[in-house]
């Protein structure tokens, strides 16, 4: 039997005239037809869809049940299609304008017509194929403008919730300065293991700590959440990357040093073994999306989470003289 | 149609003749073309660096032309963010390839699924896929496809929990005999046509397998369903078996063939056995893979010495061989050593010859190659027929009428430091005489790892009649030299600069392992027809900068004696 996603069908948003279907776990199960509008979707049902594609163009049909890549068989679910623009695209397939694609939905815009797709991708071979998960037809100029500002919104609100859902997911919020990456750390023995890993230790300098600071007079739990600074004896750390996020394929540092970064790290004891192999290490990061821009804190919002670091005792204002 | 147009195509004739015969000609040529070596890697795709180590290879039994084949690929954004990995798949008998998104995974991953097996169903219709995912726990998948080239994942059709190191192999399903009529007929699995042998190393600790706290050799037979595994290591063992290989006849004859360890001293290494376990009646007997039964105890020795015999299921090819468990050390080209290195082939017009191909450390070197031939049904066993030092990924294929490929990636050292060399052995007469194919021979230490396998713990070959198709995984530095039989990119490379280039022509990635393909054709080299001298060219022909290639089809030392 196949293991299959709940279908769970969303209401598009405010004045939008459809709905439609989505596979949570199995995007490209094809029968269900995709949604297709003649108005502008609204950023609330976007925001699903650019989770799991990333395939954002515009495109002219040119050939109903026909493929752009002989390998691929060739359908009245498929249809070949010129692109006129992308929006969004994987960086391994790089921009594909004015390139012929493969479309693969039930029911495809009249042949000549300029139609907005969002898809997920099915296959790379010469061409692109997508499945095709949200079509928007016959837009005018003034409309196509309008659904760029919406993809944008959309795109900059799913930024924000995957910077939220990646914080609070970790054990340590910090804003560090990067400092040095230490060279390769052999890998994990024993060797008997399917994936023995490679990894890089990182010095850190700790500038602030996301935390939660008890404000009450009676340690009541009332307090704020914000950031504080580290005592000084946490002050200089450091943490384990894998060692490809720490260099290239060349073997050339790629985390420059000097820069300030927010950072979302896991306790190096949820990790025995990488314990062992760094014990300066007070945590580790398991890609490079837990290092990002400084500007990612402001997206934060109330998020925090619960400090690997002791912090010191903070007061509001001196204790004043007896 | 008008009445004129025929007539206006019989004057044409004699010109379309004389332009498309030879063209069809020149097709046919193409086409019986002797080596062929593609970087699989789609030119859409150009912008991937990922370490594709670990390649498998699926031809179509029905239809050779198509194939399906995997390596480490991040599916990345390409693949629904992140939720599916890709395979390889081909029309065109490996002429082009490309990617699809069949594998379902989760959006956590951090990595592709790993040990992915894909076999074809014998009358050609189902592919089959077995694969690690999650790593944590290892969970063993099953998974099936009747469309490859389709948007469709594949379909699971079983799991299993704390399972490493999978191989698959597919059968023809017979009519069970009597008495396991019931037992067959209750998997209602029948339809499929097809029996499955899943083997692995099974590290739940069930009490049916439970030869080793950390892992015993076991084998899944599908159908009947539900399924579950048998244990084919009958012997107390110290450790864990690790990687099974399979091997499977169509009259419903399987071989296993796994290392069975021993006590061994601290280090990293361990002393085994090499163990070869056969089973007549397609897995579906009462007791499965206990046909080969060792010599019964020998009075006055010992059962555990390394000349001894306990008379259990299971014939020791070689007893007490070191086999190192190494990280990628920069002397053995960041390629670990773990207890993978095996392989088997059965023979299609014989089911009691058997090949096996295995890798240890008895010799001063990293890893020694040795390839023995079985001609009773794996009870006695040749000398080795080959030996190869250094070297690494033994994969044997065995074709009709006696042909036999051993692939192997052999650490050799050439003018500007050491290479990972590509070599492909085939042979009608047991390797009495071979041909030896030099597929490729690339920078050993150039990429660097990002992790391990750096080229993964085997390559595939695959053998069809007397054709012979594999892949490896190898450095992509678009040099001619690194590939003395010819290569073809898919992915955009500046061969004059000897540069990958991104999707947009720029330079901006640099060189990554890539998985390549290659064929290998029956055809006899005129220059091998003509003169027997160029059997003496010596095998660093090709390292050494000299293009030993004619229109892409010299061999390296390629002549029979």
């Amino acid at each position: 039997m196949a293991t299959r996603g709940l279908i769970t069908t969303l209401a598009l948003g405010a004045g939008a005239a459809a709905t439609f279907a989505v596979a949570k776990t199995s995007p490209n199960s094809v029968p269900t037809k995709a949604p297709v509008s003649g108005t502008i979707p609204s950023v609330e049902s976007i925001k699903p869809l650019l989770n799991r594609g990333n395939y954002v163009f515009e495109a002219v049909v040119q050939r109903v049940g026909a493929v752009a890549d002989s390998t691929l068989p060739a359908s009245d679910q498929t249809a070949v299609a010129r692109v006129t623009r992308v929006f969004a695209c994987p960086h391994e397939v790089g921009n594909f304008s004015n390139e012929l694609v493969t479309l693969t939905e039930i029911g495809h815009a009249p042949i000549g017509a300029r139609s907005w797709y969002l898809g997920t991708g099915w296959a790379i071979g010469r061409t692109v194929a997508t499945r095709v998960i949200r079509r928007v037809d016959s837009l005018d100029d003034n409309a196509s403008l309008k659904f760029i500002d919406t993809l944008r919104a959309a795109v900059q609100l799913s930024y924000k919730e995957s910077v939220r859902a990646a914080a609070r997911a970790s054990d340590s919020i910090v804003i560090a300065t990067l400092g040095k990456t230490q060279n390769t750390m052999q890998d994990l023995f024993p060797a008997h293991t399917e994936r023995p890993e490679r990894w890089a230790l990182l010095n850190l300098t700790l500038d602030s700590i996301r935390g939660f600071r008890d404000t009450s007079s009676n340690h009541s739990g009332q307090g704020v959440i914000g950031w504080l600074p580290p005592t000084d004896k946490t002050r200089s750390t450091a943490i384990l990357v894998p060692y490809d996020v720490a260099y290239n394929i060349l073997g050339k540092a790629q985390i420059v040093s000097g820069f300030r970064r927010l950072l979302f790290f896991e306790r190096i004891a949820r990790r025995p073994n990488l314990q062992r192999l760094a014990a300066n290490a007070s945590g580790f990061v398991s890609s490079a999306d837990a290092i990002r821009p400084l500007s990612d804190a402001e997206l934060l919002g109330a998020t925090f989470a619960m400090p690997t670091f002791s912090l010191p005792p903070v007061s509001e204002c001196p204790q004043p003289s007896r | 149609m008008s009445a004129t147009q025929p007539i206006a195509v019989a004057r044409l004739w004699p010109t379309v003749a004389r332009v498309a015969v030879p063209l069809v000609l020149l097709a046919i040529a193409g086409a019986d073309a002797q080596v062929r070596v593609i970087d699989m890697i789609p030119r859409r795709f150009g912008n991937e660096i990922f370490q594709n180590a670990e390649p498998t290879l699926a031809v179509n039994p029905v239809n050779p032309a198509v194939m399906a084949a995997s390596a480490y690929t991040l599916g990345g954004d390409i693949c629904s963010r992140a939720v599916e990995a890709p395979i390889f798949v081909t029309r065109d008998t490996g002429r082009t390839w490309s990617i699809v998104c069949k594998i379902l995974v989760d959006s956590s991953a951090l990595l592709p699924p790993g040990d992915v097996m894909l076999r074809w169903s014998a009358h050609g219709r189902f592919l089959y896929a077995t694969l690690l995912w999650p790593f944590n726990p290892y969970t063993l998948q099953i998974f099936q496809t009747d469309d490859p080239f389709g948007p469709s994942d594949f379909m699971q059709v079983g799991v299993f929990p704390k399972v490493d190191q999978p191989d698959l192999a597919a059968i023809p399903l017979r009519p069970p005999t009597v008495g396991q009529a019931g037992r067959a007929a209750a998997g209602g699995g029948d339809a499929w046509g097809t029996r499955l042998f899943i083997s692995g190393n099974f590290m739940s600790g069930d009490t049916a397998l439970g030869r080793s706290s950390e892992g015993t050799a076991g084998v899944v037979v599908i159908p009947p369903q539900p399924a579950k595994p048998v244990p084919i290591e009958r012997r107390k063992i110290a450790g864990e078996n690790y990687a099974t290989r399979l091997g499977a006849h169509e009259s419903g004859v399987v071989y296993a063939l796994f290392y069975s360890p021993r006590p061994s001293p601290n280090g990293n290494f361990v002393i085994e056995d090499v163990v070869i376990v056969r089973d007549d009646s397609a897995g579906i007997s009462r007791s499965p893979f206990t046909a080969l039964l060792d010599t019964p105890i020998v009075k006055g020795t010992s059962p555990k010495g390394c000349d001894g015999h306990d008379g259990k299921p299971g014939i020791q090819i070689v007893t007490c061989r070191v086999v190192p468990y190494a990280g990628g050390a920069r002397s053995f080209g960041f390629q670990r050593r773990v207890s993978a290195n095996l392989s088997l082939a059965v023979d299609p017009d014989d089911p009691k010859t058997v090949w096996v191909a295995w890798a240890d450390s008895m010799a001063k070197d990293h890893y020694t190659l040795h390839v023995r031939r079985s001609k009773d049904g794996g009870r006695s066993w040749s000398a080795d027929l080959v030996t190869i030092q250094n070297a690494t990924n033994p994969a044997l294929a065995a074709g009709n009428k006696g042909n036999i490929g051993f692939l192997f990636q052999a650490i050799e050292q050439g003018p500007s430091g050491m290479r990972w060399v590509t070599r492909l052995y085939t042979s009608t007469n047991g390797f009495q005489s071979r041909r030896s194919y030099l597929l490729a021979t690339t920078d050993a230490l150039n990429p660097l790892p990002v992790m391990q396998p750096y080229i993964g713990d085997y390559a595939e070959l695959r053998a069809v009649g007397d054709r012979f198709y594999g892949v490896f995984s190898a450095s992509n530095l678009p040099d001619t030299l690194n590939f003395p039989n010819g290569v073809a990119f898919q992915r955009l490379v500046d061969l004059q600069r000897k540069i990958p280039l991104n999707e947009h022509g720029g330079f901006t990635i640099g060189i990554s392992i890539d998985p390549f393909f290659f064929a290998v054709g029956p055809a006899v080299h005129p220059e091998c027809a003509a003169n027997n001298r160029f059997a003496a060219r010596p095998p660093m022909f090709a390292m050494i900068g000299r293009d030993s290639t004619r229109r892409g089809r010299a061999l390296e030392i390629g002549c029979p004696p």
